[in-house]
């Protein structure tokens, strides 16, 4: 009997692993609202907020990963990169601004500049790492397309030691914040039962990151481009075969993921307490973690994989449980090595993908 | 003057050469077999012609074009399309999708065009919006197919169509090779299956160890008791 | 006036080194390699004889030989792991760090330190001799190594660089965090060194008594100041026998198997051969190496934060070094190693002339840490980037063009 069972798990592994993890979440997304001491909804929004901003992070590096076949170690400094930019034509608009449109420089309407300026400075953080980052391919990883995917992961490794020298050169070590002022927090009551503290800025940053996924879900299932890149993410061989551009849409896949992973640092800047040049590396193994969870390739499985990483973030660490809050990239790093151990396929991969 | 023309094409990987010196040509209207033992290159060959191999001699002419060292995206805007033989469908797209990227070239309206292949392959309609990594083996062939037909093609290769399959699928897919080339497409392929694909064919190339070795007719080939005894297995 | 010699000096050694890597003639290449070795030689020299600093006038030279030796210990390791066996491992500081922390923890006497709320926290250390230290730093870094080993050696190659970058972090968490432990970030001081009160003579009120080994008294002989030669003796004698150890490794039929899996492994599985179990004792080796490193390290410097797991110096530097020197190279890792910690260290002192800072229209900035550092960094990746774009040999072993696909 129990070979025959053990049999039964082996044949039918791939399936049994995924809903297995799945259980595992819902059970601990369950635990977390509704059992923990200090649980509740507080810490599962928090989580989501956190998750929010990796999502936007996290698709660049799937899709660079599965259509350019190397782990881009560089993007987290791409995304610190053009928050840095935001920061300084935050600060640039903040002073010109009022000068040019003299409504805005009545006290009254400062929030309302405030917002205007970073908004501008948004819109020039994806410009300029979408910049940077096409820039980046043609001299360095264009160069490198035929080459092992070692070389590449090297040569980001450097690339991701320069955008922080780069950073690090032109704004300095110290902690820049942007403008906005963080605005009081609101207090939500969701269906009576779910109560917890949001700011503006907070809802903001969900808000937008769920507004650029749902478009971002549009163009990849509805537009020509889209539907392209989904195919040269699924095998870019055959691409290539049907007569699809391939330099063309890599191109795109860099403009769509450092562009989302721009407005990914200007939400970092905004909800972790400021910027500094270490920031791009810190935040890189979460990204890796969401990848790897939702499965190389797959943008819903980032997205996915980033949501896991942020709750587990919140609901693992103290308050709710025993585990010093110093130890959160800890979580995330535990939750990649067991996804590897157990299904390194990813939540959303399929198996026979094992590299 | 003939569709394709391969003259004396060398090529290889690294630092050995596949093929040496191969030639064939196809007319227009014909359905061409490559056969041969494993390793002969035949697979290689295909891939030169569309454009994944560079050779490195040799001289490749379509439709009149020198084409010899274009790329893949540049040949099939000539009218050449390849189905490969593994991992010839996008899994994770629908069939529908699959069609639209073979017609990705084109920016005009062409769900006319799927109409038409959905008519060739009827099966496919039911199965439009199902994922092609679904679908079982001889319906992703059929998907393959159907991809590289969209940009209705002068000249099809076909690697291998007709492995892996079970023997009444691999008759329904010689059946749909000769509809297809009813309709006026031109088909060069590469086959395993020997017997079936010369009784196919106008011509057929035998090629071992990287050269042409016989060449000639498809019946001629067929009861040729030499090509009998070494490639169509007795 | 010395500091401009020594960086006319480094661009020379800069030069020659660009020479030795495109040039294709052997003698050309063997007139670059000498001309390089000359001037490194005279910067050094020339740094520790003109700069005489108050302890002794060649305390520059044993510094960089230290340190630099430290480094080729470690581009060893690393040679172990990706040179001989293709694996590609990015947490080399991780590696470093445990054996840095181990042997401190084993070897270091109790310390008092004041907690978070004012109370005294006595930090217990094992006050253990040198050798347990660097045995238990060595040790530690290979358990390392087998966890994440299993955990991804079967996969492809990205994830042990994942993996490692993540251990390595976690590990520094550690560090900073269990202060019971480690003391966190204010760092652990005063770290023993081997035989330092038997072989230094005391000096000032309360002179420590010789120490004896098995009833043998040792004489206090050395004065404080050249104690340093006597631990470099130290680390030259590790860094021999791993030399020597890895020579003989990889003419044996373990190196022959190791090289063949990084080659193609899938004919290496073809063959029969267990490479998830190869690819580990490769791994184990390097790390073992490695944590010895760090040990060696915490005992030179005497001091250790959680700095140790920083991935500029202990990793990237580390993959400059090999990939410089060309890997699968035994000698090349130790060339590599002691060049290019030549010339970032030299690159340094030149910090010594630039003012601390600088006021320019954005204002008042920090050169050493908005300029002179970063620059320097960016530099170097360059100078990577183009090794890497124009002479990928540095980076993979010679490659022998045997598979081929074969198509039917």
């Amino acid at each position: 009997m129990p070979a025959t069972l053990l049999s039964w798990i082996r044949h039918n592994r791939e399936a049994i692993t995924k809903w297995v993890i799945w259980g595992i979440i819902a059970l601990g997304l369950i635990w977390g609202l509704f059992i923990a001491d200090n649980g509740g909804p507080q810490p599962i929004v928090d989580g989501i907020r956190f998750g929010s901003i990796l999502m936007l992070g996290a698709i660049g590096l799937t899709l660079t990963y599965k259509i350019l076949n190397f782990a881009n170690f560089a993007h987290g400094d791409i995304l610190i990169f053009g928050a840095y930019i935001a920061f300084s034509v935050d600060g640039l608009m903040v002073d010109s601004l009022p000068q040019l449109f003299p409504i805005l420089a009545d006290p009254a309407n400062d929030d309302l500049l405030r917002l205007i300026a970073l908004f501008i400075a948004m819109i020039s953080a994806v410009f300029g790492a979408i910049g940077f980052a096409l820039l980046i391919d043609r001299i360095l990883y264009r160069r490198l397309r035929r080459s092992a995917s070692v070389v590449l992961v090297i040569a980001s490794f450097g690339m991701a030691l320069f955008i922080r020298a780069l950073v690090q050169a032109v704004w300095g070590v110290a902690t820049h914040t942007y403008s906005v002022r963080v605005t009081l927090p609101m207090y939500v009551d969701a269906f009576g039962i779910f109560q917890f503290r949001m700011t503006l800025l907070q809802l903001v940053t969900i808000t937008t990151a769920f507004t650029l996924i749902i478009l971002l879900h549009l163009f990849l299932r509805y537009t020509r481009t889209g539907k392209a890149m989904r195919a040269m993410s699924d095998n870019m061989d055959l691409a290539r075969v049907s007569g699809i551009n391939t330099e063309k849409m890599i191109r795109w896949t860099w403009g769509i993921g450092s562009g989302l992973a721009a407005v990914a640092g200007v939400f970092a800047g905004l909800n972790l307490g400021g910027l500094t040049p270490i920031q791009g590396s810190d935040i890189l193994l979460y990204l890796f973690a969401a990848v790897i969870l939702g499965g190389i390739g797959s943008p819903y499985g980032a997205m996915l994989g980033a949501l896991v990483i942020g709750i587990a973030q919140t609901i693992l660490i103290a308050p709710v449980t025993t585990i010093s809050s110093q130890y959160k990239p800890g979580i995330a790093f535990l939750l990649l090595i067991i996804m590897l151990l157990v299904r390194p396929q990813g939540l959303l991969g399929s198996a026979g993908r094992k590299g | 003057m003939p569709l394709l023309t391969v003259e004396q094409t060398t090529a290889g990987y690294g630092e050995m050469n596949i093929l040496n010196e191969v030639s064939v040509f196809l007319e227009e209207g014909e359905i061409v077999s490559l056969i041969g033992p494993n390793g002969a290159g035949k697979s290689t060959l295909m891939k030169t012609i569309f454009g994944l191999l560079k050779p490195r001699q040799g001289k490749i002419t379509f439709n009149g074009r020198d084409c010899t060292s274009w790329d893949p995206d540049q040949i099939v805007k000539l009218g050449m399309c390849y189905v490969p033989q593994t991992e010839n469908v996008f899994q994770s797209l629908t069939v529908k999708e699959n069609m639209e990227m073979g017609a990705f070239i084109r920016k005009d309206d062409f769900s006319g065009r799927i109409a038409e292949i959905f008519n060739l392959f009827p099966d496919l309609r039911t199965f439009k919006d199902k994922k092609a990594g679904d679908l079982s083996g001889g319906q992703r062939q059929m998907v393959a197919m159907g991809r590289a037909l969209m940009l209705d093609p002068r000249l099809l290769l076909l690697d291998e169509p007709s492995a892996g399959l079970s023997p009444k699928l691999v008759q329904m897919i010689f059946e749909k090779i000769r509809e297809i080339n009813a309709i006026g497409v031109s088909i060069l392929m590469v086959e395993q299956n020997a017997k079936q694909a010369l009784a196919l064919s106008n011509r057929g190339y035998v090629l071992a160890t990287g050269r042409n070795q016989i060449e000639g007719a498809g019946k001629d080939l067929l009861n040729d008791p030499e090509v009998a005894r070494l490639y169509l297995g007795g | 006036m010395s500091q401009i010699i020594s960086l006319l000096l480094v661009i020379i050694s800069v030069a020659g080194l660009a020479i030795l890597l495109t040039r294709k003639s052997r003698s050309s290449r063997w007139i670059a390699f000498v001309g390089t070795l000359i001037a490194l030689g005279l910067t050094v020299l020339i740094g520790s004889l003109l700069d005489a600093p108050s302890e002794s006038m060649f305390s520059f030279l044993v510094d960089f030989l230290m340190l630099g030796g430290t480094y080729a210990i470690l581009s060893l390791g690393l040679n172990v792991q990706w040179g001989y066996t293709g694996l590609f491992n990015i947490g080399v500081a991780g590696f470093f760090g445990v054996g840095a922390y181990v042997s401190t923890i084993l070897v270091q006497d109790p310390i008092n330190v004041v907690g978070a709320g004012n109370e005294s926290i006595t930090v217990h250390f094992f006050n253990l001799p040198f050798v347990v230290g660097l045995l238990g730093a060595m040790a530690a870094s290979g358990i390392v190594a087998v966890v994440v080993g299993f955990a991804t050696l079967r996969l492809r190659s990205d994830y042990l660089a994942i993996a490692t970058i993540g251990v390595s972090e976690i590990l520094r968490l550690i560090a900073t965090n269990e202060r019971g432990i480690t003391i966190g970030n204010r760092g652990i001081e005063n770290i023993p060194q081997p035989l330092h009160q038997c072989l230094v003579i005391p000096v000032g009120a309360n002179p420590a008594p010789p120490c004896d080994l098995f009833g043998i008294k040792i004489p206090q002989f050395i004065s404080l100041a050249h104690y340093d030669w006597f631990y470099f003796l130290i680390v030259l004698g590790f860094l021999l026998i791993a030399f020597l150890a890895l020579e003989r490794i990889s003419r044996s039929p373990w190196g022959r198997a190791l090289r063949a899996i990084r080659e193609d492994e899938d004919a290496a599985l073809a063959l029969g051969k267990n490479t998830f179990r190869f690819k580990m004792q490769s791994l184990i080796v390097g790390a073992i190496i490695m944590g010895g490193a760090g040990s060696i390290v915490a005992h030179m410097v005497k001091f250790i934060d959680p700095s140790v797991f920083d991935p500029l110096q202990r990793t990237f530097l580390v993959w400059v070094m090999l990939i410089v020197g060309g890997t699968g190279n035994n000698k090349g890792a130790i060339f590599g190693a002691f060049l290019m910690w030549a010339i970032w260290s030299t690159t340094s002192r030149l910090n010594d002339i630039l003012p601390p800072t600088l006021l320019t229209p954005l204002g008042k900035i920090d050169v050493a840490s908005q300029l002179f550092g970063p620059i320097r960094i960016m530099a170097i990746v360059i100078a990577l980037e183009v090794i890497l774009l124009y002479r990928p040999r540095g980076l993979i072993a010679e490659e022998k063009h045997t598979s081929t696909k074969i198509d039917h």
